[in-house]
């Protein structure tokens, strides 16, 4: 398959996707709109597979993974200083008035996610560190 | 294996003159060595080093030792 193809493609799911959006929108269908990114997604990966010409190679794979971190540390930092301030905002119930409660319980999932995130960071860097290091005992 | 993006690096290289020597466009030599036409043109800009896997393979491809092509500064 050509790149050019697979750029056609990747419009017909996208313009598919938006019309299930519209549909699961109109008909309350939210498994449904999630199902459907997921096989978009698929897809997508499937078609990408089948496309001949070189579209990717190690130096757009290092850019990716620069870019990847750089947006994990900034939503990282993002997300928990976004939850640490409605946390604050939570304690002062009063001050604030009912919404603070609302705001406490979407900060602490945010909080959770945030750690998740970095519980999940921590966990492929080992699993890389293990793949890629030097593991056992050094010679003497 | 992967190179390293470098913009204003010490590695140096000699690519753009052995692909006037062959006769080869980017998109050729890319091709060839199994990369994007942006890659080549990036190395030759200077602002990403290859990995050792390609500089081989780019080696190999003009006849000459990686020394000859790539030289550190």
């Amino acid at each position: 398959m050509k790149q050019y193809t697979y750029f056609l493609l990747l419009g017909v799911i996208a313009i598919l996707e938006v019309g299930i959006f519209y549909w699961s929108v109109e008909n309350l269908e939210p498994f449904i709109m999630t199902g459907a990114v997921l096989i978009g997604v698929l897809a997508a990966w499937i078609s990408r597979q089948m496309v001949d010409d070189i579209v990717t190679d190690e130096r757009s794979h290092l850019i990716t993974e620069k870019a990847s971190l750089r947006t994990l540390q900034v939503m990282g930092i993002t997300l928990f200083s976004y939850a640490l301030g409605g946390v604050v905002i939570s304690l002062g119930g009063d001050t604030f008035g009912p919404f603070s409660y609302q705001i406490a319980r979407f900060s602490f999932l945010l909080m959770f996610i945030v750690f998740l995130m970095i519980i999940v960071y921590i966990l492929f860097i080992s699993w890389y560190e293990r793949k890629f290091g030097a593991g056992g005992e050094d010679e003497e | 294996m992967s190179g390293n993006l470098v913009p204003g690096g010490r590695m140096k290289n000699k690519v753009k003159v052995f692909r006037a020597m062959y006769d080869l466009t980017q998109e050729d030599l890319a091709h060839e060595v199994g990369v994007t036409r942006q890659t080549i043109l990036a190395i030759e800009k200077g602002k990403y080093d290859p990995s050792l896997e390609l500089a081989f393979r780019m080696a190999r491809r003009f006849q000459v030792s990686i020394e000859e092509i790539f030289i550190f500064e």
